[in-house]
């Protein structure tokens, strides 16, 4: 039941927050003594049950753009396969002060999260919303306009969306936190479009992760099931929240709490 | 490589009749390159539906986990920790056919390198093991 609701709290603060819910849940279970290589797992469980229930509501918004995800997704799954093979062969310490260092950085990535203004159009027919076919490119619904991206500099994209990889198969936290802001940053697409893509994508680069971690037999079936359940309603719970309330405050104090984690993390290693 | 290869617009085959051939039955008959985005309000909307349904599948499955005692418990787990790993990887496979019938066979072949990449991990564990 603890385990349940731990994953329902943080999947539910991290969906409303804009980090994912792997990213808080994680580091609280070393810190509550789950072994770091047993908490990644669980972590990566809880990110892709998080991508798997936002997928609907994604797709009918057309924000998700396929190919760019499918795309960067190669440089990202091949880093999380790398990780989740090395965090098998790294010491407890190491991991615990990697997790920190990640810690750490969503901390940043959540302070400094810009929402920018998008250059609007005026709508087209609904048969033109979406990605484009046979490019990155794409137009997105914006209440009664439209908003046009072409994603760049691609090249820099997978060299960052591998390092996103390699965090997720280490730390078992989801590289959202890495990818959204590689996405619009770097690749020069709007953060709607970046934030629905990096969601599908982190599904992928969990789920390659998850395959190492199951044939090494580190994926341990009683804690599975309430991370699946309460990541699966705490998602919901988290969505719904946003459309309600602003997520700036909830973001600072999302900073504030990794950022106590990670030197709690840090002095226990 | 984003500008010459994976943002170019797709062409189409010609048909000896100068029109359009291929997968692209229903399109405009056309000799230059098309324009292919969108194909109506209805596209992904069996994606959709098909991840709503794993959606609930998973959530019964991982309820039936914590609930069931072992091993019926532990099997249902199981389930709900195959169908949350296996669904973000069926949704590529489902993609890469899609575009693959639809003639974006150059983002087929993405999907396809995808999986073969995750597969090959699977190896690479099985080995290490």
């Amino acid at each position: 039941m603890a385990m349940l609701l731990l994953a329902l709290g943080t999947s539910a603060v991290g969906a409303f927050g804009g980090l994912g819910g792997a990213v808080i849940l994680v580091p609280i279970l070393v810190l509550t003594g789950t072994p770091a290589a047993h908490a990644a797992p669980l972590g990566l469980l809880s990110v892709a049950s998080g991508s798997l229930a936002a997928g609907p509501t994604q797709l009918a918004e057309r924000t998700v753009h396929h190919r760019l995800g499918v795309t960067t997704e190669i440089a990202a799954s091949a880093g999380a396969i790398a990780g989740a093979l090395l965090s098998g062969a790294v010491s407890e310490t190491f991991l615990k002060r990697f997790l920190a260092a990640v810690a750490l950085a969503a901390a940043a990535a959540s302070a400094l999260r810009r929402d920018t203004a998008d250059r609007l159009i005026e709508r087209p027919p609904d048969i033109d919303l979406g990605e484009a076919r046979g490019s990155l490119a794409g137009t997105y619904p914006v209440s009664d306009q439209a908003a046009p991206y072409q994603a760049t500099r691609l090249p820099a994209g997978l060299a960052v969306m591998s390092t996103a990889g390699v965090v997720a198969g280490v730390a078992g936290a989801s590289g959202g936190f890495i990818k959204t802001p590689a996405t619009t940053e770097i690749m020069k697409v709007p953060i709607k479009v970046a934030a629905s893509t990096t969601t599908f994508t982190v599904g992928i680069t969990s789920a390659a992760a998850l395959i190492v971690f199951a044939i090494h037999g580190r994926i341990d079936l009683g804690d599975a099931a309430p991370v699946v359940l309460g990541s699966l309603a705490g998602g919901q719970v988290g969505a719904r929240l946003q459309t309600r309330f602003s997520p700036t405050a909830v973001r600072v104090a999302l900073g504030v709490v990794l950022v106590i984690v990670a030197g709690i993390l840090f002095a226990r290693s | 490589m984003s500008r010459s290869v994976l943002n170019r617009p797709v062409r189409r085959r010609r048909a000896p009749d100068g029109g359009v051939t291929g997968p692209s039955l229903g399109l405009r008959r056309v000799g230059r390159v098309i324009d292919l985005r969108g194909s109506g309000p209805f596209r992904y909307a069996r994606m959709t539906a098909m991840l709503g349904f794993l959606t609930k599948v998973a959530f019964v499955a991982a309820l039936a986990g914590v609930v069931l005692p072992h091993p019926v418990g532990t099997a249902a787990s199981a389930v709900a920790v195959g169908v949350v790993v296996a669904t973000p990887l069926l949704r590529v496979g489902w993609l890469a056919v899609r575009w693959y019938i639809k003639g974006d066979r150059r983002y087929a072949a993405v999907a396809a390198s995808l999986l073969l990449l995750v597969g090959a991990g699977s190896v690479i564990a099985v080995v290490t093991r």
